[in-house]
């Protein structure tokens, strides 16, 4: 066999090998994704049924479930960091695109739990919903949005307690994402939602906190 | 997706090449020196073109003394392409020293500067060696180094008729630079892959500073192309167009002046790439041919170019990109009064291309050691350590943590270079606006 045969299925061999353990790699990420994401539905749930049971039994409730969601809070937001830093890595793993939805409808589930247990219990805390997209962006709309995110973690730290801050991909074609932005009018992204208030572009701190108030 | 076609493409192409040559390896590491000893001495005609040399040409007097290899069997020929020094003057010395000790000399003079090939040409006709060796006027032979490549045109005592040329082992004389230990290194491994090439007769090029040819193939293929910039490259595509051989001399050292400096090195690079694309303007039409040129060089110097050039364009958009991005956001964040660095951090994820990419580095790791394990291999081998030029010949660590780091990234920056100056150089003067320079 020729010199040029033997490179050609030395570089075929090689190549595909390359080629399944990326994929195999992209997979296990994947499965990560998964397992976090199950995880974090079944203390949703868990969290859930507890708020429910209390309910029900007519204990007071407030404090317990507040704390609750606040490390649900914290949770959520780590665990959306790991499903960004693998959607960023990953090549043949479209499915992570459906974890992704999951995830941001456990988002949404908790941001209205959040509206629910504030108005039952009188809590003073503020839901802040920053809206991105995550698809097509302009040159200027990255910008933003990486200002933004920068923005809201500034006033987490500052508020602590205070806020419940919510991030949610806007262009998932999720049908209550839609109904969302449809009902707030939402054009122009970032977009953050302070209760019902909602700010269209990038929004400064000073803004946002004359109504949370930290 | 553009970016990621490419990126493919690349890593195949890479993938293929230094497979090919690890093969190569294998399968010619033991032959890698001629050692059967012919006993041969046909006539050579040792020609040297000089333009302004008239330091160098009394160490190549000397050197031709001192060559072992039958004085009456040597014909010097000198061609002085317009000096505006004294290197005439040397020349006409340096013709009795030699006729002294034997050896024929004649001198050939260009009233002006007319280039290498033409002066090539001309000695070419008045040449009777059967051989002629071509030899820059900066360079000095080994020893064996002319009996060496001659063996190489014969199966054992025959004259192998489809061999038309032989290169020799080029490597840079007293390397004192950094940039110039740079070279050094690159000539090694050049060298190395150059012997590797020879078993698929695909030797790119037959060097300035010792190449030597059969004569009448060279004149029956019409001489040196005098309106190519690198008349080296162009002569061993058309000897390998014709279906005739290049073999290597890995065992025939010569040394020879290369840039001090950076910008003298540039020159010599673009000057190279702009003969490389003459040439492969020229012999494109051979891809349909059942010649090497098809097999081998023509597919590898285009996807070479065209990757490259690719490479760079996208890498130095992905790049300028990135650090504009990244300004813009600083700017604007911290306009917003948010610190734009507090939450940086470096994250990396291990993806498709870190897996190609680390298969690339060793392997190209890997035919880096083959290179140095031939060079050793030679060190070794040579007897004939006399010159003191060979003392300075090393590498030291520093010019192998550069080669592979710094070094190598100033090729695609001067490919891109080249294709500028070709575009801005009109191609019917290419040649004599650039020798003027």
């Amino acid at each position: 066999m020729n010199v040029y045969i033997k490179a050609a299925i030395l570089t075929i061999l090689v190549f595909f090998s390359g080629l399944i353990l990326g994929i195999w790699l992209d997979q296990y990420r994947l499965q990560d994704v998964k397992r976090r994401i199950v995880k974090l539905d079944i203390s949703w749930n868990d969290a859930r049924l507890l708020y429910t049971y209390f309910q029900k039994i007519e204990k007071d409730y407030c404090e317990i479930a507040f704390n609750q969601n606040l490390a649900y809070n914290e949770k959520i937001y780590k665990e959306g960091l790991e499903i960004e830093f693998a959607e960023k890595a990953n090549r043949f793993t479209p499915e992570l695109y459906d974890e992704k939805r999951r995830y941001i409808l456990l988002q949404t589930q908790f941001w209205l739990n959040s509206i629910e247990l504030k108005e039952k219990c009188n809590f003073t805390y503020n839901n802040v919903v920053y809206f991105y997209k995550q698809h097509n962006l302009t040159r200027d709309e990255v910008i933003d949005q990486k200002t933004q995110a920068s923005i809201l973690l500034d006033l987490k730290e500052k508020c602590g307690n205070k806020i419940m801050l919510i991030p949610l991909a806007a262009d998932l074609n999720l049908t209550i994402i839609d109904a969302i932005i449809k009902q707030y009018k939402i054009e122009k992204y970032p977009a953050v939602i302070v209760d019902n208030i909602v700010f269209q572009g990038l929004t400064p701190l000073e803004k946002i906190n004359e109504i949370t108030k930290c | 997706m553009i970016v990621e076609i490419i990126l493919v493409a690349a890593i195949i192409s890479i993938l293929y090449i230094n497979f090919l040559h690890m093969f190569l390896w294998f399968e010619s590491k033991n032959y890698i020196i001629k050692k059967n000893v012919t006993k041969i001495f046909p006539s050579v005609s040792i020609l040297v073109s000089a333009y302004n040399e008239e330091k160098n040409i009394y160490s190549l007097i000397e050197n031709f003394i001192d060559i072992n290899y039958p004085k009456d069997k040597i014909e010097v020929i000198f061609i002085n392409d317009g000096s505006t020094d004294k290197t005439f003057e040397y020349m006409k010395k340096g013709k009795k020293i030699l006729e002294k000790n034997g050896i024929k000399t004649k001198i050939l003079k260009n009233e002006e500067r007319k280039g290498k090939a033409y002066s090539l040409n001309k000695a070419l006709k008045i040449a009777k060696g059967r051989f002629v060796a071509v030899i820059d006027a900066d360079s000095i032979l080994e020893k064996d180094s002319l009996k060496n490549c001659v063996k190489h045109f014969y199966d054992g005592n025959r004259l192998n008729k489809k061999v038309a040329a032989v290169t020799a082992n080029i490597l840079v004389k007293n390397p004192k630079t950094l940039l110039q230990k740079l070279q050094n290194l690159e000539f090694i491994m050049i060298s190395c892959f150059r012997k590797l090439q020879e078993k698929i007769n695909a030797i790119m090029v037959t060097p300035g500073p010792l190449s030597v040819f059969r004569r009448d193939t060279i004149l029956k293929l019409g001489g040196f192309d005098e309106k190519n910039l690198t008349e080296d490259i162009e002569i061993a595509w058309r000897i390998l167009a014709n279906n005739y051989k290049i073999r290597m001399a890995f065992d025939a050292k010569a040394w020879t002046d290369y840039p001090k400096n950076l910008k003298k090195w540039w020159m010599q690079r673009t000057r190279w790439n702009l003969g490389g694309f003459q040439t492969l303007g020229k012999y494109l039409k051979y891809v349909k041919r059942k010649t090497t040129l098809k097999k081998f060089i023509i597919p590898y110097s285009f996807i070479g170019y065209t990757l490259t050039t690719l490479g760079v364009i996208i890498s130095a958009y992905l790049i300028f990109n990135s650090i504009q991005n990244f300004l813009l956001y600083v700017l604007e964040a911290m306009k917003y009064g948010t610190n734009p660095l507090q939450r940086f951090e470096i994250k990396y994820a291990i993806d498709l291309f870190t897996i190609f990419g680390v298969i690339i580095f060793l392997s190209s790791l890997y035919l880096i050691s083959i290179s140095f394990d031939s060079y050793k291999f030679l060190k070794n081998y040579s007897k004939n350590e006399n010159y003191k030029i060979n003392k300075n010949n090393k590498y030291d660590k520093i010019s192998l943590i550069l080669f592979p780091t710094v070094y190598i990234l100033l090729f695609p920056l001067v490919l891109i270079y080249s294709i500028f100056k070709f575009f801005e150089i009109k191609r019917k003067n290419i040649s004599k606006t650039w020798l003027t320079k």
